[in-house]
């Protein structure tokens, strides 16, 4: 045993065999490609972001189970109401969709902004997986509202969606 | 006389022997050279995970996020000891800007990465270095 390990001279060649840097060559490359693309990989943080959007405009529409003020008007601004910037929900990675319904599921009054692809695009998100889609959130509330001094029921459908994934800078 | 022969032809086995030599020391230049090139793998893969990049992007969508749900009049202090070390080891400063409803942070003092957030709120921030704390001011 000690004569083959220590004494044999065929053993330096049975150390150091071309197979041997192979398999570190092959290991080390996959840990090299592993970690970068797993460290090059983004957050993903549109679902909490589309789900912040709603829950913006929800708070801002809806107030205390009473729709707000002042919403029927002609010049209703949700972008000033909700306290949204206009030029970043037109940037293309945002949209919203705020559709009322009366008692007979007919459209009342309807605001949207943003990149309107979104919404078919949610539609289908919905469904399959579809990684560069954007993400969305859409839930229906009931809520009342006034309309000729007339208190009406009806539902409100609030659809937001984000697409948004940042920017590394070069310099 | 006799005992110094043997200890001289011990000697002789693990240092002047030709013959162990040769196998000998290739097993200690192994061990070394795999030590040396897992080493080098572990400290790819920790310098990565340090990386200022994957902070920079990090503290840029949180602050985002934190943007959008924040009330006005409301002022937010998050950890940044993470990205106040990272900033540290790149002989940087770390550096947060709001420009255009987009943050930025840089933490390695060339590159950076931004984020919009949609709120219209007025933005401001600054660092307190003492509690290792980022300060967001929403106005």
């Amino acid at each position: 045993m000690v004569r083959t390990f220590i004494r044999n001279k065929g053993g330096s060649e049975k150390v150091f065999s071309l197979w041997w840097f192979f398999v570190l060559a092959i290991v080390g490359l996959g840990i090299v490609v592993g970690v970068l693309i797993f460290y090059s990989m983004d957050f993903d943080v549109r679902e909490i972001e589309a789900a912040s959007l709603y829950n913006n405009l929800a708070n801002c529409v809806i107030k205390q189970g009473y729709l707000a003020d002042n919403f029927f008007d002609k010049n209703f601004d949700i972008f000033e109401k909700c306290g949204l910037n206009k030029e970043t929900i037109l940037s293309g990675d945002f949209y919203f969709k705020i559709s009322i319904f009366d008692g007979d599921r007919n459209l009342v009054k309807e605001i949207s902004d943003g990149t309107r692809t979104f919404e078919a695009d949610c539609k289908i998100e919905g469904k399959l997986i579809a990684k560069e889609f954007p993400k969305c959130i859409g839930k229906e509330e009931r809520v009342i509202y006034y309309q000729d001094n007339e208190k009406k029921n009806a539902a409100i459908h609030i659809l937001a969606a984000s697409n948004q994934k940042g920017k590394k800078l070069s310099i | 006389m006799a005992s110094l022969s043997a200890k001289k032809e011990s000697i002789n086995l693990f240092f002047r022997n030709k013959k162990s030599e040769g196998v000998f020391y290739p097993i200690i230049i192994f061990v070394i050279l795999n030590l040396m090139f897992f080493s080098i793998l572990l400290l790819f893969v920790h310098r990565s995970s340090t990386g200022a990049l994957i902070y920079e992007q990090f503290y840029a969508k949180q602050v985002a996020l934190l943007v959008d749900k924040a009330d006005p009049s409301s002022i937010i202090t998050l950890n940044f000891e993470d990205g106040i070390k990272i900033s540290e080891k790149n002989k940087a400063t770390p550096e947060i800007t709001f420009n255009d409803n987009t943050v930025t942070v840089k933490l390695s003092g060339k590159k950076g990465y931004s984020f919009k957030y949609f709120s219209d709120h007025k933005v401001s921030s600054y660092f307190d270095f003492e509690q290792n704390n980022l300060v967001i001011v929403v106005e």
